[in-house]
Parts: C-alpha cells; sequence; structure tokens
C-alpha cells in the first residue's frame, strides 16, 4: 500500500481538487479503478519497477497527443496505452463522458470522433492524435441546451444519469443522420446504450420529441 | 496494460516497411474496436503498434468486371449503407448491418474483421458462400487468398505478421436469386449471434439450381455447409428434402458452451436454421 498525492497536471490545470487516496491493488499498469491518483501511480510504478520478464520498459513509452475537443485544441503527453475515455476525463478534465463496461459494449462513454460516434473506452488516445471531438460538453450551446438535452429533461429520458451523456450523443448523431426516426429505427440505432434503471422508454420517447421540436 | 511504442505512418509501404523491421512484435491496428480490447485485457503485449488510420487510399468501394473491390480500410458501416454494395451483394451489406453497434461499425474495419477471425462475427458466413478472396500485402510483395483458405482456427488466419489486408474482392450475388442473413439472438440484438446462417439460392425449372449456405459462431471458423449443398443440388424444392438435408449440419459444427447457449443446444439450433435459411431462400413453405 502506498499512497500517492500527486495530481496529474492536467487535473491541476482543469481546477479540480488534488486527490491523496489510498491505492489497493498492485496492479502496476492497470488504469483500472477510476481517480487520477490510481493512474498517476500506476505510471509511478511502471516508472519505478518495470515488470520483471515482461515487456514493460523501466519508463513507460509516452507520445505526444494533439486533439480538438468541443472546439478547444489540447497537447498531452500520455502514455501509449492511455485509453481516449481516460485521455478525456483525467488528462482533459472533461469528467461528463462516462466510462462503464470498458469493453464498447454499453455506450456510457459515447463521443463523438470526426464526425461519427465511437467508444472512447476502447479507443487509444494516440490513435485520436489530430481528432476532432465532441463530448457532452460540446453538445449545448452556451447556456442553451441541445434540442436532445432539452427533451431528456421534459421526457423524464434519464433516473440516475449514468448512461445519459452517451445517450444524448447517440441520439444526437441519429437525428443528424435522420430527423425524423421511427420507433424501430430509435430502437436499432440507440440499440447500444444500455440503461440499467430500465428508462427505455422515456428515452425513445424523449428522442421522438426531440425530433419532432426540430 | 502493458506500453508499446505506436507508429501511425502515411503511407501503406511506411506501414509495411515497420511491420518488417518489427518483424513478429508488431500488431496492426485499424479500427481498434477488436485490439484495443485485447490489448486491455493483457491477452496480447506486443512492444510495437502499427496504425493504419493515416494510410490514405484503403476506404474505397467500387464495382468493376463482376465483383466488388472494398479496400481494407473501409468502414463496416460503409459496408452497411453503401449503394455499391447493396446493389451487387445485398447479402453483404445486410451481414455487416448486423455486426455489434454503429458505434462500433463506424470505425471498425473489413480488414480488420477478417484479420481479426472471430468466428462469431457476423460476415464470414456470407463472405464464404459469395466466394470472397482477401488482398495480402507485405514488403515481401501481394498475394490473393479465398476466404476459405483465411480462417484458420479461433481468431487465427493464415496471414502472416507482416501482411496487411489491403482488400476485400467479392463476386457480386447472383441477381434473381434469394438470400438470407439469420443471427439468431436469445439475448440482445448487439449481441454476437448463438447461430448464425447465411443463405443464397435458387429454383429453375422445379428444381434447385443454386444453393449455397455457411454458418457462423458454431466452429472454430465459420463454415461452409457443403454437404447440405451438394445434397440439395438439382433435386425438387419441398419442405421434406431440406429437412432431411439440414440434419447433416449437426456433424460439421462443433460448438462450444458459453453464455449465448450450451454446446448441444447450438447444435440443434444449427439444424433448424439451417433449415429455416434454406425455406426462405429456395421459397419453400
Amino acid at each position: 500500500m502506498k499512497s500517492c498525492s500527486q495530481p496529474l497536471p492536467a487535473l491541476a490545470e482543469a481546477g479540480l481538487p488534488s486527490l491523496a487516496v489510498e491505492r489497493a491493488g498492485g496492479e502496476g499498469e492497470r488504469v483500472g479503478e477510476r481517480g487520477a491518483s490510481a493512474i498517476a501511480s500506476a505510471e509511478q510504478d511502471a516508472a519505478g519497477a518495470g515488470r520483471e520478464g515482461g515487456s514493460m520498459t523501466t519508463t513507460p513509452v509516452r507520445q505526444t497527443v494533439t486533439v480538438t475537443v468541443n472546439g478547444q485544441e489540447y497537447t498531452r503527453e500520455v502514455p501509449t496505452y492511455r485509453t481516449l475515455v481516460d485521455f478525456i476525463r483525467y488528462d482533459l478534465g472533461l469528467t461528463g463522458t462516462k466510462e462503464a463496461c470498458s469493453v464498447g459494449v454499453c455506450g456510457a462513454c459515447t463521443i463523438e470522433l470526426d464526425g461519427r460516434i465511437a467508444a472512447s473506452c476502447i479507443t487509444l488516445a494516440v490513435r485520436a492524435d489530430g481528432a476532432n471531438i465532441t463530448t457532452i460538453e460540446g453538445v449545448a450551446d452556451g447556456d442553451t441546451l441541445h434540442p436532445v438535452q432539452e427533451a431528456f429533461i421534459n421526457h423524464g429520458g434519464f433516473q440516475c444519469g449514468a448512461c445519459t451523456p452517451g445517450q444524448i450523443m447517440a441520439a444526437k448523431a441519429l437525428l443528424e443522420h435522420n430527423s425524423s426516426p421511427t420507433e424501430a429505427e430509435i430502437k436499432e440505432w440507440m440499440m447500444g446504450n444500455l440503461c440499467r434503471c430500465t428508462g427505455y422508454y422515456q428515452i425513445i420517447e424523449s428522442i421522438q420529441a426531440a425530433a419532432e421540436a426540430k | 496494460m502493458h506500453d508499446f511504442t505506436f507508429h501511425a505512418p502515411d503511407s501503406l509501404s511506411g506501414a509495411l516497411e515497420l511491420l518488417a523491421e518489427h518483424d513478429g512484435d508488431a500488431k496492426l491496428l485499424a479500427g481498434g474496436t477488436s485490439l484495443t480490447t485485447l490489448l486491455k485485457q493483457s491477452l496480447i503485449a506486443p512492444d510495437h503498434i502499427v496504425s493504419l488510420h493515416r494510410v490514405p487510399g484503403l476506404d474505397s468501394i467500387e464495382a468493376s468486371g463482376g465483383e466488388l473491390r472494398i479496400g481494407g480500410l473501409t468502414t463496416q458501416r460503409d459496408m452497411e449503407t453503401s449503394a455499391v454494395v447493396k446493389e451487387h451483394a445485398p447479402l453483404l451489406a445486410e451481414a455487416y448491418r448486423r455486426v455489434a453497434t454503429v458505434r462500433i461499425r463506424n470505425v471498425a474495419t473489413v480488414g480488420g474483421g477478417i484479420a481479426q477471425a472471430d468466428p462469431a462475427m457476423d460476415p464470414p458466413p456470407s463472405l464464404l458462400i459469395l466466394g470472397a478472396s482477401v488482398v495480402a500485402t507485405s514488403a515481401r510483395g501481394e498475394r490473393v487468398i479465398p476466404i476459405s483458405e483465411v480462417y484458420a482456427d479461433y481468431y487465427e488466419t493464415t496471414l502472416e505478421p507482416d501482411e496487411i489486408v489491403t482488400e476485400l474482392r467479392v463476386p457480386a450475388q447472383p441477381s434473381g436469386a434469394g438470400w438470407t442473413y439469420i443471427k439468431y439472438l436469445p439475448r440482445t440484438e448487439d449481441d454476437y449471434a448463438t447461430v448464425s446462417v447465411a443463405a443464397i439460392g435458387s429454383v429453375e425449372g422445379g428444381s434447385i439450381a443454386d444453393v449455397r449456405v455457411a454458418l457462423g459462431a458454431v466452429a472454430p471458423t465459420a463454415v461452409r455447409a457443403s454437404v447440405v449443398e451438394e445434397a440439395l443440388a438439382g433435386q425438387a424444392p419441398t419442405l421434406d428434402a431440406l429437412r432431411e438435408a439440414s440434419q447433416a449440419v449437426a456433424d460439421i459444427v462443433d460448438p462450444t458452451d458459453d453464455p449465448r447457449g450450451s454446446a448441444w443446444y447450438k447444435r440443434d439450433m444449427s439444424v433448424v436454421f439451417t433449415r429455416r435459411a434454406l425455406e426462405q431462400v429456395l421459397g419453400v413453405s
């Protein structure tokens, strides 16, 4: 057990509080249970100890990633194994994008990558170098919510809210592709966005309302 | 996850040189939906990853001389929505439409899916019965491999580590023939199939003229049911004939138990869905 009180620089830049959390496991390379401290200490482990008999080098290979997110350009140097969702959340401090299943199935981490929705949990940050990304933080126009956001509020399209950023990103992409989808088309498009509160009917109603409002 | 050196060459020749240079120690990344998952689970730990996202010119879909020529970096979403694919091989457009979710199809590529060789993926049975072939390019040259010789085992192909799938060639589907892709899903719509069946068939002068059928998710690779095709060729298309011929599928599949069904259940369902696919494509009811 050891503690880590060093926040990632990006968190300080983003004005997020410094964290001093004890990390439970000894999984050096795993950016697993979230929190900047877990990532930072994982990198320290990797930098300090390396891995006996493995291919891990003594210092994790870091490469520079430049992306445009919600119209703003960011450049960060990150380990090559950094996933895009971790990059967005911890390196850029944009925590609206969520991670749940971590294997591309649940849709919580849905973002728009060069004009198409993608799963940021199974995209490497280095793969997104040069990309144009939109996250949930970039959906509203200033203080004016996007019609899909308005509709989710007005029609009860969420309960706990954990899946909502991904639902909004997917629904927004659907309406940009098909401005008046049928219920069957909504179900087909949205089937990859899971809601554990089972609010699916309200989600469908919200998307129908957003389509009508447009 | 292990770390690695990430390469993003901006030309095919650059990518081929990197593969040759890091012989056997580099993995290719196209859309990354499969490879990143394997990396995250530490099932693979390459020292080098060669990403193809900056390699231009490998994402076109063209029809010429009775076949489709599809660039290896074409996304699966583009296969689903392409008017050219829908016109010349609607079965293929439908098979790609059924892959996972739009979020995955938006980035997953045709070449990446072929190289991943997951037997539960949706396109392989259709690629088998359409007689597709794969162009594999390396610094040593280029070879064209029938798709049936590409798939070797679970997640294994006959592609060499220094080869890139640069093109998929698919003969046009016979116009006028019936076709179907059945994806049997007892759980959720976006899941891998429990059993999948692709079939093409036509009847001329009261007898079966052309019949092709292949199955996915029930063996180490997608399997073509040649034994069924041979039994039915020239026969009158009756329900009894289809029922009897479909039984032979039980002997050619080799399914495993998993959360999508037990092995015996998948074997039974292989027979059932083969018969239903044949009924559809041959117009038997």
